[in-house]
């Protein structure tokens, strides 16, 4: 509470007095709204009579025409779990195709009539389905735990639809396989394709690393879909002695690991954002430390060479070895 | 007092109401029939029993190379043996098995194995090798368990070229570590996880080994703390976390509730390094420093979440985590200089405690088919409970004054308020709407409090069938309380300096997507990102930061014969910053301009019959960086930082030729090069500085050409 109050605190004012503002505004216009649609979907649902129809020989009735010869081959389902005949969670042991598919005696009408899709559920990007439609259908079996992120999450709001990633009428699905998983993902984060090419990244391209380990696709409490609450907790998963807490600290290394370091590609070494001596310049000019140019003088073979301990090897860390902080009892300036 | 309460129940009230609303108009379920469809064309029992793939080959490498294997783990010039397995089994009643077995003789083995009931329970079983190669070196010391020490004939001097070094002094060592990851974990699910009121357990245990050897720097008293002398050293690591998580995750009705243990355990094979003292320029006794290393340390922490759906539109999620991390390490002697007085530090261990508080909020409301709206708070709170005590303080083996430093455990709460409003109009478009607060308050910082508003606006436009944009504007405003040096921190800090993370900063971001499918064979996307930082008051510091880039991405699927894919990307980073050297006023200028270009094409085809393919993918990275000092003073004869370049070209042809339906044939060529310049014509050795003794590297550049070929077996 006392949190809340603080949140709340005399600076914070005017911006929450506008957003009360906002959201009652917002919350009016609902209620008419909401009398609106609520006719709507009935008068759509009375529309709909025929479409709601499911076939008469169930799964029977798909593989007529949806057999090994077709353009998009669907048996595989049927070596995974969606297709198994005693799994009581499994679509087979439901309305088989039509458990996920959606009533389908309209869709197997037209097909007679040499209309070859339409009047069913759809899974992919590329669908006339409405994604919030398809990822419905997933969502009415695979729901709780990490799903209970997937509204409002950033897939989501994308209008990302779960076929998007997954396949279904395959042996294995891509996505959930260490060695394929990140050729997915990238396929639509293309920017992370071109960052896991430069000098330093972690071992995404070699597949000793995937997507997933770091990262919650379904939704999570933490920006950009994290597996931890923060950016620093799930970094510390796999570098736990980063962790600490030691006695002598670096306050922009507990604060953010991203103040230095990048996650998904760099051309500096570890990952780091700029030349190490570039970063430490951000934030130290010290009196008995002079915050020296970054200058190429500094370098061997010129003039001021002494001062090249600043520009090769590990650059300031030549001497502050402990950049993560020190737990030496004479390493307050994380040299120990 | 009264305004705030008056504050909370309104907003309050108002999402009372709209639950209560939406709750009301949720009339949507589905009445779904119940079937007893028999199906004489599914086929399962034909796609039960076992089914894999064995591939058996060998891997050849024509060299060593360390930017390479800094990817694949692999370093190793000459041919390996090369195993990889597949199999899947499924049978009628339930029961299922999964093995993916890779490269089981190279140094990056991946096994995986699922075993258990469907719907039932999941056993899982892993192994991953992460090994990665980072630099070869030699160097002067032998290491025993990080007790490094010099050739018995060492010559000491004051200097690095008067250490009469002879290629017999030294050792070749490469940096390396191996990561070797177990992982067991048990799911359970108590009944049909389709249904309501269906309860979860998982439990996990992982123990992820790091070894191998990497560089540290090592400072120690010259003739005086601040004439220290230092070297590179090439040190141990043998460490290991390991990891338990327990879970579970309960349903019923419109809830969901889950509650997790999570503990990480990390524990430090080596507690101390040292090294012997390689220069005669040193204070008494200064013969051998020592340093620390991470301290062993145990997290726990417990997970509360409870989502709630008032409805298929309205949606309640709240997180709570809360957990201890804590260390206990034995403290290191001041110094083991034998000259120095026998100091008593004022803790054995310093019984370090940080206690952390997450917690998440969030309401969503998809208040009509148009509108919706979403609120969510965070809390982040790291609170650090360690001791406040006086250490004597040393500088590498100097005894200086002020004769103590206290240490400053570092505690901060993080509290953002982000609301979002979404509207989709009647076109199939899409515009989102933002707004997030955040409130950070530190403890020993220059800023005690920062807070930052930040808006966007982004809108999603389909503007035919085939052709999509989106374009996405933000803008947030950093300010915060005033900056005051922390008193006790010697030397002092220049007052002048802003800290990038704290200053006051205006950042703008604009992103602009834009995706053409005229068919669904061909796709083309192409991405703008620009992005700023200026940094205001600050007179000392990181001035402005820009990022801008731009993609352009071509994917081209004809048939199952042939598909094609090619990018191009091109970045831009560029930053100013000044310093100071003189304790004043800025001096220095940097600007540095670091520009990327990421050139991959590849396809996919299949040559004349069915039973060939062959595909082929390539990727070219080039980067370039550019700083120039300028200083409206004169300092020093300044000379700007060498440019630096690098160029890293992966090529790979894959072909495949199936046999018959058991059996196929498969290669795959693969070429890397690596060429940087990171430091021009400068040519780095051991004794490059006279004070600092460097490893004798070795430059990077390497090309390396790979092959694999495996016969494979289907069954």
């Amino acid at each position: 509470m006392t949190v809340f109050k603080s949140f709340l605190s005399a600076n914070m004012m005017p911006t929450f007095l506008k957003l009360s503002l906002t959201i009652l505004l917002l919350f009016s216009v609902n209620i008419i709204l909401n009398k609106a649609v609520a006719s709507e979907v009935i008068e759509k649902q009375e529309k709909n009579q025929d479409s709601v129809a499911y076939s008469k020989k169930g799964a029977d009735t798909c593989l007529k025409c949806h057999d090994e010869d077709n353009d998009y081959p669907i048996m595989a389902i049927f070596s995974t779990k969606h297709g198994h005949s005693k799994n009581t969670s499994a679509p087979f042991t439901q309305k088989q195709c039509e458990s996920c598919h959606g009533p389908g005696a309209l869709h197997s009408k037209q097909a007679k009539k040499d209309i070859t899709s339409g009047n069913i559920i759809n899974f992919s990007i590329n669908s006339k389905t409405p994604v919030a439609e398809q990822n419905k259908a997933c969502l009415s079996c695979h729901k709780g735990d990490e799903r209970s992120h997937w509204q409002g999450s950033d897939h989501e709001s994308a209008d990302v639809p779960c076929g998007s990633c997954h396949v279904m009428h395959v042996k294995n699905d891509p996505v959930l396989s260490k060695l394929t998983q990140a050729s997915v993902c990238l396929s639509c984060h293309k920017k992370q394709r071109s960052e896991i090419h430069k000098r330093s990244s972690h071992p995404i391209k070699s597949k000793q690393q995937t997507c997933t380990d770091c990262h919650q696709p379904h939704g999570s409490v933490a920006d950009h879909l994290l597996v931890k609450p923060t950016l620093n907790q799930t970094c510390f998963t796999c570098h736990a002695e980063k962790r600490g807490p030691v006695l002598f600290q670096h306050e922009p290394v507990e604060d953010n690991c991203a103040n230095c370091h990048v996650a998904h590609g760099s051309n500096h070494k570890a990952l780091l954002k700029t030349r190490t001596q570039l970063i430490c310049r951000q934030c130290h000019s010290a009196a008995g430390h002079p915050s020296l140019a970054p200058s190429g003088t500094a370098l061997p073979g010129n003039r001021h060479r002494a001062l090249g301990r600043f520009s090769v090897g590990k650059e300031c860390l030549n001497c502050h070895v402990k950049i993560h902080g020190s737990n030496h009892p004479s390493g307050s300036k994380l040299l120990r | 007092m009264s305004m705030q309460i008056i504050r909370q129940s309104l907003i309050f009230i108002i999402l009372l109401f709209n639950c209560s609303l939406a709750l009301a108009n949720d009339n949507t379920k589905d009445s779904q029939v119940n079937s007893n469809w028999r199906c004489k064309y599914c086929l399962f029992e034909e796609s039960a029993g076992l089914t894999g793939t064995i591939d058996l080959g060998i891997y050849f490498q024509s060299d060593e190379s360390i930017p390479y294997s800094k990817y694949t783990g692999l370093n190793e010039k000459g041919s390996s043996p090369l195993l990889n397995v597949t199999a899947k089994y499924l049978d009628l009643q339930g029961y299922y098995g999964d093995l993916i077995l890779t490269n089981t003789f190279l140094d990056n083995t991946y096994l995986n194995i699922n075993t258990g009931f469907q719907s039932k329970y999941n056993i899982n079983l892993s192994f991953n090798q992460i090994s990665q190669q980072y630099e070869s070196i030699a160097t002067v010391y032998s290491n025993n368990n990080n007790n490094l020490t010099l050739p018995e004939s060492w010559d000491f001097a004051d200097n690095t070229k008067d250490f009469n070094l002879s290629d017999s002094n030294f050792n070749n060592a490469t940096l390396s570590t191996v990561r070797d990851i177990w992982r067991i974990a048990v799911d359970y699910q108590l009944e049909d996880f389709t249904k309501d009121k269906a309860p979860h357990f998982t439990l996990s245990y992982q123990r992820d080994l790091k070894s191998g050897v990497q560089s540290s720097g090592a400072v120690i008293s010259g003739d005086n703390a601040f004439a220290a002398t230092g070297s590179l050293l090439a040190n141990q690591v043998d460490m290991v976390t390991e990891q338990i998580n327990a879970k579970v995750n309960y349903q019923f009705w419109d809830w969901n509730l889950s509650f997790n243990y999570y503990a990480s355990i990390f524990k430090q094979e080596f507690s101390a390094i040292s090294w012997q003292n390689p220069f005669s320029r040193q204070v008494d006794g200064a013969e051998y420093g020592q340093m620390s290393t991470a301290p062993d340390n145990t997290l726990n922490q417990l997970t509360l979440a409870v989502h709630k759906s008032f409805s298929s539109k309205n949606h309640l999620n709240l997180h709570i985590s809360a957990g201890d991390v804590r260390q206990d390490h034995t403290l290191l002697p001041y110094t083991i200089n034998a000259n120095s007085n026998e100091l008593m530090m004022p803790l054995t261990a310093n019984n370090s405690r940080v206690k952390t508080l997450n917690i998440y909020g969030k309401w969503l409301s998809q208040f009509s088919e148009r509108w919706r709206l979403d609120i969510t708070y965070k809390l982040n709170d790291k609170s650090n409970k360690t001791e406040v005590n006086y250490y004597q303080n040393f500088i590498a083996d100097t005894e200086l004054s002020p004769i103590h430093r206290q240490n400053s455990p570092y505690s901060y709460q993080n509290q953002s308020a982000n609301i979002r409003l979404q509207y989709r109009p009647k076109w199939q478009g899409k515009i989102e709407l933002g707004l997030k607060q955040t409130q950070i308050e530190r403890t020993y910082q220059s800023r005690k409090q920062t807070n930052e508003t930040l808006g966007w606006l982004k809108s999603h436009n389909n503007l035919s069938d085939t052709l999509s944009s989106e374009i996405k504007f933000s803008i947030a405003n950093r300010t915060g309380s005033a900056h005051i040096p922390v008193s006790f921190i010697a030397p002092q800090e220049n007052p002048l300096m802003r800290k990038f993370n704290i200053a006051d900063r205006e950042k703008i971001l604009a992103e602009y997507a834009l995706n053409y499918m005229p068919n669904d064979s061909l796709t083309v996307d192409l991405l703008i990102n620009y992005g700023r930082e200026q940094y205001q008051d600050s007179p000392i510091g990181l001035q402005k930061s820009q990022f801008s880039s731009v993609l352009l991405d071509l994917f081209w699927w004809q048939s199952e014969e042939l598909s094609l894919f090619a990018y191009i990307d091109i970045e831009q980073y560029k930053t100013s910053q000044t310093g100071s050297q003189n304790f004043n006023e800025k001096d220095w200028k940097n600007d540095l301009k670091d520009q990327t270009s990421s050139l991959g094409i590849g396809f996919e085809y299949q040559l004349l019959i069915p039973e060939f393919q062959l595909g082929f993918d390539m990727s070219f990275m080039h980067a370039d960086e550019v700083n120039t000092l300028s200083s409206d003073q004169l300092i020093l004869s300044l000379q700007s930082l060498p440019d630096f370049t690098i160029d890293i070209i992966t090529v790979k042809l894959y072909g495949k030729y199936q046999i018959n339906d058991h059996w196929s044939l498969a290669t795959d060529l693969l070429y890397h090069d690596y060429q940087d310049q990171q430091l021009d014509d400068i040519t780095l050795s051991s004794t490059s500085l006279s004070d600092y003794l460097l490893f004798e590297s070795y430059p990077l550049d390497a090309d390396v050409f790979a092959i694999a070929t495996q016969i494979s077996y289907n069954f």
